[in-house]
């Protein structure tokens, strides 16, 4: 899994927890002042427990999906929250995030094929 | 940026106040009109007033149909919302929409109205509720500021309240969340018309977080909670929570406050309404545990109120059981209301839930709700079945 961001965006690594932060809505801010927009990556042709988020969430957010879900639930009803706007294909996740400087993504190992995109390093060493 | 400098200066002049005697007439003036000043310019320089764009709106919603069954006479002083049901009853039970809008990056309004118990002009116990409505400046991930309508902040559960798709039971643990209709006061006033101030912060290098929501509103007035209008309280209402959130949400455990009064007679005489309560979660792969426990003081009342919940996810289905136990008066003998509770969650798809369970009731015999003549213990069924979008 490659996560991706806007090649304006001045972040070219993350700590596993701030990303896990990022994911969860903990954390909604860059650190250069603007609101981060997240992106997650369902593929449509595929089983969703076997889909890019599935992988993403049990990788970096130790959740099932199940689990995700129920999390982003309650944070939409008791008025916290948005959960992260959801693609069903490769290239739009691509797409927004080379169109949306705040903009995070991920995707699946292999050539972007965008120029105003690039990835960033996760870094693992803190992750418990 | 005009705003930022005017928080600065307001929450100086916050901190010099609150170091100061609180109960002063001056300072309950100077609070929330400082609270209320800060939002108006923040609402001001974020460029309210220009319309959001399509995408920047997203709509949510639930819809709830639920059964109820109950064993036995049962007579409710608590009128239409808790009704004698031994013949078993349909409730369209919610028909709630939630708009999240994003006015600019920073500023947001989110708003929740429910349509409850199948509205219609002849039905007594029928409602049309605003839930929340308030706008939300987001100065970072520390410090938000909300003003307007919210769901109290008490406990785990409060600021759900009603969304069902939220929760696993058919209800929230009425003796904690509903303490009104099983025989005491509401531990706190559900609603608040007024400010708060929210955020989270990263503790142990950034591994957990802990989160703070301080809030001042209108309080209670003569005969209810005075959530949604003018008010003219002497004491406005303060309250607070503070829960601290492990990393990955294994373990969450906080506190919460509330410190208000309430007119209790047509004579205005005023009785402080005092409230704290704790609460922990713990949730290790499938399965959660969560406990609360409440004590409220209105006036010379005490009310005490704990429960305790466990599940367990297999798949789609959630099996939990829960024990609820409500003392209304800690003065008063044999007026307590537990409930003992077993049902299962299925989760059918992503936007719709089938809820089944069993409530086993004991009452004390001097319980306030319980008519003479009635049954003091009652077993209940009830079903629901919940779509969301």
């Amino acid at each position: 899994m490659v996560v991706i961001v806007n090649i304006s965006n001045p972040i070219n690594q993350l700590s596993a927890e701030e990303l896990e932060k990022i994911y969860l809505g903990k954390r909604g801010f860059w650190e250069w002042g603007k609101p981060i927009k997240m992106v997650d990556l369902v593929e449509e042709d595929m089983n969703e427990n076997k889909s890019a988020r599935a992988i993403f969430s049990a990788m970096y957010m130790d959740k099932s999906l199940p689990a995700l879900k129920s999390y982003w639930i309650r944070a939409i009803f008791s008025g916290k929250g948005q959960p992260p706007l959801v693609f069903g294909r490769r290239e739009d996740v691509v797409n927004y995030v080379s169109q949306n400087m705040e903009a995070i993504g991920y995707v699946r190992m292999g050539e972007l094929g965008a120029d105003n995109v690039k990835s960033i390093k996760i870094l693992m060493d803190n992750k418990p | 940026m005009i705003h930022m400098d005017f928080l600065g200066a307001a929450s100086g002049f916050f901190w010099r106040i609150m170091t100061k005697k609180f109960s002063s007439k001056l300072t309950r003036l100077i609070f929330p009109t400082s609270l209320a000043i800060s939002m108006m310019v923040c609402l001001v320089s974020a460029g309210a007033g220009h319309a959001a764009k399509l995408d920047a709106i997203n709509i949510y919603g639930y819809f709830d149909l639920d059964y109820r069954i109950t064993t036995g006479d049962r007579y409710s002083k608590s009128g239409p919302d808790d009704p004698n049901l031994k013949n078993g009853a349909f409730d369209q039970r919610h028909l709630n929409i939630l708009t999240d809008i994003m006015v600019s990056p920073n500023l947001s309004l989110r708003t929740h109205i429910e349509f409850e118990h199948g509205i219609h002009p002849s039905a007594d116990s029928a409602s049309v509720v605003m839930e929340y409505g308030f706008g939300e400046f987001a100065l970072s991930d520390a410090l938000k500021i909300r003003g307007g309508k919210i769901l109290s902040p008490y406990g785990l559960f409060s600021e759900i309240h009603d969304a069902t798709p939220a929760y696993l039971a058919v209800s929230l643990p009425e003796t904690f969340y509903r303490a009104e209709f099983k025989g005491g006061h509401m531990l706190v006033p559900k609603w608040m018309t007024g400010f708060a101030v929210l955020g989270e912060l990263s503790i142990l290098s950034s591994r957990h977080n802990v989160e703070y929501v301080v809030y001042v509103g209108n309080g209670e007035s003569r005969f209810t909670t005075n959530e949604s209008s003018q008010d003219d309280n002497p004491n406005k209402a303060i309250g607070c929570r503070v829960q601290f959130i492990s990393s990955r949400e294994i373990f969450i455990i906080g506190v919460s406050s509330y410190f208000g009064d309430r007119a209790i007679s047509t004579e205005e005489m005023r009785v402080p309404h005092i409230a704290f309560a704790g609460h922990a979660s713990l949730t290790w792969k499938e399965i959660n545990l969560t406990g609360e426990f409440g004590r409220s003081q209105m006036g010379s009342v005490t009310e005490n109120t704990w429960y305790v919940q466990s599940s367990f996810r297999v798949g789609k289905f959630t099996p939990y059981v829960r024990v609820q136990v409500m003392d209304p008066s800690d003065a008063e003998p044999e007026d307590f209301w537990t409930v003992y509770v077993a049902g299962v969650n299925l989760k059918v798809t992503d936007a719709l839930f089938v809820k089944v369970e069993w409530d086993e009731n004991a009452r004390g015999r001097r319980n306030n709700d319980i008519i003479s003549g009635e049954a003091r213990n009652f077993g209940e069924f009830r079903a629901s079945f919940t779509l969301m979008f």
